[in-house]
C-alpha cells in the first residue's frame, strides 16, 4: 500500500492513499452556520460542493499561522467527498505491510488512529479518515452546505456554479 | 586828629565866644558910652554946684556988707563971708543943689594970710577953722589955675592934695578983698557914680563874658565831645580795636551818627569774625585742596601709567587679534577645503546609495522570480503527489508513471530547496544591502552634518575674523582713547599742580586775610 504523509503542527501523520482522491491548494472556504466547530465550511471542487474539515481544529490545535501553504486532502468515502485541511503534504511513500503496527490493544480509545507506520527511522501515525467524520455527520454537513448554497444562490458562488454547468 | 579835633573845639569856642562876646561887648560899649556920658554930665553938674556955691557966696557977700566993709575988721569980714556962705548954702538947698554935694563939698576962704574952712555951724552959727596944712597946696593950685581973665569970674580946677587925693575945686575971688572962696570936692566923690557904673558895667561885662565863655565852652564841649569821642573810637576802630564803643547820649545827628557807626562796627565785627572763621576755613580747605590735588596728581600719574599699560596691552591685543585673524583665515580656507571634500564624499555616497537602491530593487525582483520558481516547484510537487495517487489508482499500468511522478516530486523538492537557498541568499543580500544603505545614509547624514559643521565653522571663522577685525579696530580705538585719556590725565595732573599753586596762593591770601583780621580786636577777645 502507499501512504500519503502530511504534517499538522509539528507532528507528521499519514493516511492510506486509497482514501485520498487528490491534493489541492487551500481554496476559498465558505463558512456555514449551525455545524460543529471543526467544520471549516464548504468549498467548490470543480462544481462539486463538498464540506471541509479543519484537522487542526479536529485535533484541538491552534489555527495555522501560514494558511497560504496549507493543503486540502480530498477524501472520499461511501461515494461522498470531503476536504481535510492539513499544514503541508510531505509526500507519497510506499509502505510494506510488515511496517504497519496495529494499536487496537493499546489505544482502543483512539478512534481516529488506524495504525502506526514505520517510515525509515521514524514512526508515522496513520489516521482513519472514515472514523473522523461519520456518515451522518458528513451528510448533515453536506446538506447544510447545500442549503447554504441555495440561500446564496444570488452570490458569486452560484454564479460560478452556473458557469461551470454551462461549461460542462 | 586829636589836634585837629582840638582845633575844631578851639574854633568852635572862639566862634561861640566871638558870637557871644561881640554883641555883648557892643551892647556894653554902647551902654557905657551912653550911660558914661550921662554920668559925666552929672559929675559936671556936681562941679557946677561947687561953682554955684562960690558964686552964691560971693553974691551973698556982695549983697550983704561987702562993698563998704573993705576996711572992716578982718574977723568981721570973715564972718560976713561965712554968713554969705551960710546963706548960699541955704539958698542952695532951694536951688536944688544935690544934698550930697552940698554936704560933702568943703568950702575954704583963702584970706591973704590964712585959709579958713567954712563949716556949717550948729544952729545958725558959722564956724571957722583954719587949716594950714592944705593952704599952701591950695594956694599953689589956685595960683596955677587962676588966670587974669578968670579973676572975678571964678574958675574950676583940679589939684592933688597932700594926702594924694585928686580934688576938684571951684574958686572965686571976693571982689575988693582979694580973698578967694574955694569950694572943693573929692574927685572920687564926683566921679563915684561914674566909677561905680564903670565897675558895675565891668562886673556885669565880666559876668556876661564869663557866662558867654562858659556857655561857649559848654556848648562847644557838648558839640565837640561826642565828636571827639567818636573820633577817638573811630581811631581805635581804624587801629583795629573794634571793642571801642561810644556811650550814646543825647539825641540828634551825633547820636544817630554814633548809632550808625555802632551798627556799622557791629557789622564789621561780624564780618571780621566771619572773615577770621572764613580764613581758618580757607586754610583748612586749602590743606584739603592741597592734599586732594596731590592725590589727584598722584592718581592721575598712576592712571597715566595704568593707561600706558593698557595702551601697550591694547597694542598687544591688536597684534594678537591680527594673529587670530590670520589664523582664522587659514582655518576658513581649510574649512573651505574640508567642505569641498565633504561635498565630493556626499556626491559619491549619493551615487553609491542610488546603486544600492537599484540593487535592492533587483534583489526584490530576484525574490519575486524565486517566489515564482518556488510556486512552480510547489505546484510541481503537488502535481507529483496527485500523479502518484493517479498512478497508484491506475494500478500495474501506472507503475512507470509512479516512478516518473516520484522523480518529478524529488525534482520539485530539490527545486524548492534551491529556491529556499536562493531566497535565503537573497534575504541575506537584501539584509546586507539594507545595512549598507543604512550605513550609507548614516554616513551621508554624517557627511551632511560634517558639511553643515564645515559651513558653520566657515561662518563662525568668518564671524571670528570679523570679530578679530572689530577687536583690532576696537583695540586701536582703545589705544586712541587711552592716548587721549593719558593726555587728559596729564592735563589733570598739570591742572592739579595749578590747583595746588592756586591753593598756595589761596593760602597766602588767606594768611593775608588772617593778618588783616588779626589787626581787629573784637568783643570777647582778650586784649
Amino acid at each position: 500500500m502507499r501512504l500519503v504523509t502530511f504534517t499538522v503542527g509539528r507532528q507528521e501523520y499519514g493516511v492510506d492513499m486509497d482514501q485520498i482522491r487528490e491534493v489541492i491548494r487551500l481554496p476559498e472556504i465558505i463558512p456555514i452556520p449551525d455545524v460543529p466547530v471543526w467544520v471549516e465550511g464548504i468549498m467548490d471542487l470543480r462544481g462539486e460542493v463538498i464540506p471541509v474539515v479543519g484537522l487542526r481544529k479536529k485535533l484541538g490545535l491552534e489555527a495555522s499561522d501560514r494558511p497560504a501553504l496549507n493543503r486540502v486532502l480530498i477524501a472520499h468515502r461511501s461515494g461522498r467527498s470531503f476536504g481535510l485541511v492539513v499544514d503541508a503534504v510531505t509526500g507519497v511513500t510506499p509502505i510494506q505491510a510488515q511496517d504497519l503496527s496495529r494499536t487496537d490493544a493499546l489505544l482502543s480509545q483512539a478512534r481516529y488512529l488506524a495504525a502506526v507506520a514505520r517510515v525509515g527511522s521514524r514512526l508515522v501515525p496513520m489516521l482513519d479518515l472514515c472514523a473522523m467524520v461519520s456518515d451522518t455527520e458528513a451528510g448533515q454537513i453536506t446538506a447544510a452546505g447545500q442549503a447554504a448554497m441555495v440561500l446564496a444562490s444570488n452570490g458569486p458562488l452560484s454564479m460560478d456554479l452556473q458557469r461551470d454547468e454551462e461549461t460542462r | 586828629m586829636n589836634r585837629m579835633m582840638g582845633c575844631l573845639k578851639t574854633r568852635l569856642r572862639v566862634l561861640l565866644w566871638v558870637v557871644g562876646v561881640v554883641p555883648v561887648s557892643a551892647v556894653g560899649v554902647f551902654l557905657c558910652w551912653s550911660l558914661g556920658n550921662r554920668l559925666q554930665k552929672q559929675a559936671l553938674v556936681h562941679l557946677g554946684a561947687t561953682a554955684d556955691i562960690t558964686a552964691s557966696v560971693v553974691e551973698a557977700w556982695a549983697a550983704g556988707a561987702g562993698g563998704d566993709s573993705a576996711s572992716a575988721a578982718r574977723s568981721s569980714q570973715v564972718m560976713s563971708v561965712l554968713t554969705a556962705w551960710q546963706k548960699a548954702v541955704d539958698r542952695g538947698r532951694t536951688r536944688e543943689i544935690s544934698d550930697d554935694v552940698r554936704t560933702e563939698a568943703r568950702c575954704w576962704l583963702l584970706t591973704s594970710t590964712e585959709a579958713v574952712a567954712l563949716v556949717p555951724a550948729e544952729a545958725g552959727q558959722v564956724a571957722a577953722s583954719s587949716n594950714r596944712a592944705n593952704e599952701k597946696t591950695l594956694r599953689a593950685a589956685i595960683g596955677q589955675a587962676l588966670s587974669p581973665a578968670s579973676i572975678g569970674r571964678g574958675t574950676v580946677f583940679t589939684y592933688r592934695s597932700l594926702d594924694g587925693r585928686q580934688i576938684m575945686a571951684s574958686t572965686r575971688t571976693l571982689p575988693g578983698l582979694g580973698w578967694t572962696v574955694v569950694a572943693e570936692i573929692d574927685r572920687s566923690r564926683v566921679l563915684e557914680a561914674v566909677h561905680r557904673f564903670y565897675w558895675t558895667v565891668l562886673g556885669i561885662g565880666a559876668v556876661v563874658v564869663a557866662l558867654v565863655l562858659g556857655v561857649g565852652l559848654w556848648i562847644s564841649n557838648r558839640i565837640a565831645d561826642p565828636i571827639v569821642r567818636l573820633t577817638r573810637a573811630i581811631h581805635q576802630w581804624a587801629a583795629g580795636d573794634l571793642r571801642a564803643s561810644i556811650p550814646v547820649e543825647g539825641h540828634g545827628e551825633i547820636q544817630a551818627l554814633a548809632e550808625g557807626l555802632h551798627s556799622m562796627v557791629e557789622a564789621v565785627t561780624r564780618i571780621v569774625i566771619r572773615s577770621g572763621a572764613t580764613a581758618d576755613q580757607i586754610a583748612t580747605v586749602r590743606t584739603e585742596i592741597l592734599s586732594s590735588c596731590e592725590q589727584q596728581a598722584c592718581s592721575a600719574r598712576d592712571q597715566s601709567s595704568a593707561v600706558s599699560e593698557t595702551t601697550s596691552a591694547a597694542a598687544e591685543l591688536s597684534k594678537n587679534s591680527e594673529q587670530i585673524g590670520e589664523n582664522i583665515k587659514t582655518i576658513s580656507q581649510m574649512a573651505g577645503h574640508v567642505l569641498a571634500g565633504m561635498e565630493k564624499i556626499k556626491h559619491a555616497t549619493d551615487q553609491t546609495s542610488q546603486i544600492l537602491t537599484s540593487l535592492n530593487e533587483k534583489s526584490k525582483q530576484i525574490g519575486a522570480i524565486t517566489e515564482l520558481i518556488d510556486d512552480v516547484a510547489d505546484q510541481t510537487n503537488l502535481l507529483a503527489v496527485n500523479a502518484s495517487i493517479e498512478a497508484a489508482r491506475a494500478g500495474e499500468q501506472g507503475r512507470g508513471f509512479t516512478v516518473v511522478a516520484d522523480q518529478i516530486g524529488k525534482l520539485a523538492d530539490s527545486t524548492a530547496k534551491s529556491t529556499k537557498g536562493i531566497t535565503s541568499l537573497v534575504e541575506v543580500i537584501r539584509h546586507e544591502m539594507s545595512n549598507a544603505i543604512i550605513a550609507m545614509e548614516q554616513s551621508l547624514s554624517g557627511v551632511e552634518e560634517e558639511i553643515q559643521l564645515a559651513k558653520e565653522s566657515a561662518a563662525k571663522s568668518k564671524e571670528i575674523a570679523m570679530s578679530a577685525n572689530q577687536q583690532i579696530s576696537g583695540s586701536r580705538q582703545i589705544a586712541e582713547a587711552m592716548a587721549s585719556i593719558d593726555q587728559t590725565m596729564k592735563q589733570i595732573a598739570s591742572g592739579a599742580q595749578r590747583s595746588a599753586d592756586a591753593a598756595g596762593q589761596l593760602t597766602a591770601l588767606a594768611d593775608e586775610l588772617k593778618d588783616s583780621m588779626a589787626r581787629f580786636k573784637t568783643v570777647g577777645q582778650e586784649v
